[in-house]
């Protein structure tokens, strides 16, 4: 769906995007990244909006840089900004924004109407967008940016501002414009629940490169040879009774612990260091990573490669 | 599966052009502009003028009509009072050729006067929000995400504000153009005056495009649309006085580029070019006993208009770079 093979795009002296090369494929992806990660300007590389410096970026196979026009007439674009326009109400922002994609004015009308129904939108969209609240003008956005039936949708920050009910409406139209309609999604965000909540894979950047390009499951696999211990004891002492038997211990809590190590025999060696410390193990199960940790390290990683 | 769901629903169909687009803009820009009561008004009070212009035509006909001897009628006061009396009188003896002099007198006062002052107010109510709104909202990534050019959105904003200035200019141009050939004593004025109308279509061009290229500079530089409009009204106004105080200074009064700071001044340089009321003024001059006629104190301008449309295409030119850079600043960002 997207190709990227040495994007590099700077601003005067910054560098905002440096040497990125990724593919990723159809269904729903999450960007993440700290501040300043080239999120914002990878989107807008995707769209032609920026030139790039060197390198080059296709979107369904077109070049970012000759067929921008065409890119934007099949891509959707839900900016993270207000970008309302004073004065539209709810359905006449819609209706605008599919005659911008060259909807016919009756056509992008009556789409206004269908998208806002789709979204949920009931009689607001009779008032000004302006009016709006946070969630409202989200759902707004949102339903501007798929009027014009585009089959790759960009989302900055779609959840930013929404209490929770909203959140979780805003995350089920995103899973169902995949999961239902085909329409395949890139969700750049600093929310890592939202995408361990509705995204199949995960571009994690930072500095403007890629760090990490995967499935969920197939990096939850892959750092998943961990332990998680429920003990009754000191945890202190049964940490440094872990490391004296080869494994490495992180604290999750008074009674929780994390231990990972190579080998098949980690567990009886969990074990060994328990009965050394006098600690009583509660329960132990296979751990499972959060995409927090996954994120963490893989930027703790690209820090600790700068310093 | 449901048997009916209000659901997302794909979508194939012919789109519009692609270099229809911006008019999509200009047409959501003037509904927005039409809500105003105050543009709404002035609109109206654009017609006014033709209340006076009209029947000037209809006078300056009347009284080429040979079968009605009315020369000294009302109707030819009227004439007089705006031509003067020497050049009203030749006008009356000889009207095949001089009409086009004559009527090419009244347009360009029109331009120069009335209705280049309406263009002032409407360009002050209309166009310093059209992008200033934008730069506050960020609306610019709504409009680019879309499969539309930086050129295509300019075109949309400024045909927004050239549309309502056509209305206050152009259309009563083409509209009294319309009705001084109806009220004109046969349809031969039409051979004598058929270039009056792209004329009409010029003029409107010279009143209305540097400005609202100025204003819509403006309106990109700030994201409040008043400072848009104080720095219009402040340009406009301060350049007037500027160049009434300079004109007022000995030393300069001979000077060629004297109306620089006035906006105003070169238009009418401009629209006396494109009239060619030079031609007027000089017949006026011969006919009259001093050598100074009352139509060269209304239309005469001492300033070459070729340096003045040189000096309104510069400033478009400016004013078109300063955009272009603004709504490209949102994308480097």
């Amino acid at each position: 769906m997207i190709q990227l093979n040495g994007v590099t795009k700077f601003y005067g002296g910054v560098k905002a995007l440096d040497d990125l090369s990724a593919t990723l494929g159809e269904g729903v992806i999450g960007l993440l990244g700290p501040n300043g990660a080239g999120k914002s300007t990878l989107i807008k590389v995707l769209l032609g909006l920026v030139r790039l410096t060197r390198g080059e970026a296709r979107v369904r196979g077109l070049d970012a840089r000759r067929d921008s026009r065409k890119i934007r007439q099949r891509v959707g674009y839900m900016p993270e900004d207000d970008c309302s326009i004073a004065g539209l109400s709810g359905v006449q922002a819609v209706a605008f924004a599919g005659e911008l994609a060259g909807l016919p004015p009756r056509t992008s009308l009556r789409r206004a109407h269908e998208v806002l129904d789709y979204v949920g939108v009931a009689e607001e969209r009779y008032r000004e967008v302006q009016t709006y609240s946070t969630g409202m003008k989200q759902k707004a956005k949102f339903a501007q940016a798929i009027i014009h039936a585009p089959n790759l949708v960009f989302l900055d920050e779609p959840t930013g501002g929404l209490d929770p009910q909203g959140r979780e409406r805003m995350l089920a139209l995103i899973r169902n414009l995949f999961g239902k309609r085909r329409v395949s999604v890139v969700v750049s965000t600093h929310i890592l629940q939202d995408v361990e909540a509705c995204c199949d894979s995960v571009l994690i950047m930072s500095r403007g490169r890629a760090l990490v390009n995967d499935t969920l499951a197939a990096l939850r696999k892959s750092v998943d040879a961990s332990l998680v211990i429920r003990f009754t004891g000191d945890g202190g002492a049964f940490a440094k009774a872990l490391a004296g038997r080869g494994c490495e211990a992180k604290s999750l809590g008074a009674d929780e612990i994390r231990a990972s190590g190579e080998g098949a025999d980690l567990p009886e060696r969990i074990f060994q260091g328990a009965r050394d410390c006098g600690v009583v193990v509660r329960q132990m199960a296979a751990g499972k990573t959060s995409l927090e940790e996954i994120f963490l390290r893989a930027v703790a990683g690209d820090r600790d490669a700068h310093l | 599966m449901p048997i009916f769901e209000l659901g997302y629903r794909h979508w194939e169909g012919a789109l519009t052009p692609a270099w229809k687009r911006w008019a999509t803009i200009t047409r959501a820009g003037v509904a927005l502009a039409f809500r105003s009561k105050v543009l709404r008004r002035l609109l109206f009070l654009a017609w006014a003028p033709l209340l006076y212009f009209g029947p000037l035509f209809f006078a300056v006909g009347y009284v080429t009509d040979p079968a009605r001897g009315v020369r000294g009628s009302d109707w030819a006061s009227f004439a007089r009072a705006f031509l003067g009396t020497e050049l009203a009188n030749r006008f009356m003896n000889d009207p095949a050729s001089l009409r086009p002099h004559v009527w090419s007198a009244i347009f360009s006062h029109f331009f120069m006067y009335s209705q280049g002052f309406l263009t002032f107010l409407v360009l002050t109510i209309v166009a310093p929000p059209l992008i200033s709104q934008d730069v506050r909202s960020k609306a610019f990534l709504l409009y680019f995400s879309k499969p539309i050019t930086r050129v295509e959105y300019l075109l949309g904003k400024a045909g927004t504000a050239l549309f309502c200035v056509s209305l206050v200019s152009l259309l009563p141009g083409v509209v009294l153009y319309a009705v001084s050939i109806a009220l004109s004593p046969s349809m031969a004025v039409l051979a004598d005056t058929f270039v009056t109308l792209p004329r009409i279509l010029t003029a409107s061009l010279v009143v209305a495009l540097p400005g609202t290229l100025l204003v819509l500079a403006f309106s990109s530089l700030t994201s409040d649309g008043r400072y848009a409009t104080f720095a219009w009204i402040g340009v406009w106004m301060l350049g007037e006085m500027f160049f009434r105080i300079l004109e007022q200074v000995p030393g300069l009064q001979g000077s060629g580029w004297l109306f620089l700071p006035s906006i105003r001044e070169a238009s009418n340089a401009v629209i006396g070019g494109v009239f060619e009321v030079d031609q007027v003024v000089a017949l006026a001059d011969r006919l009259n006993a001093s050598g100074r006629s009352q139509i060269r104190a209304m239309l005469h301008s001492p300033y070459s208009p070729a340096a003045a449309l040189v000096y309104l295409l510069g400033l478009a030119g400016l004013s078109l770079a300063v955009l272009y850079r603004r709504i490209s600043a949102p994308m480097r960002v």
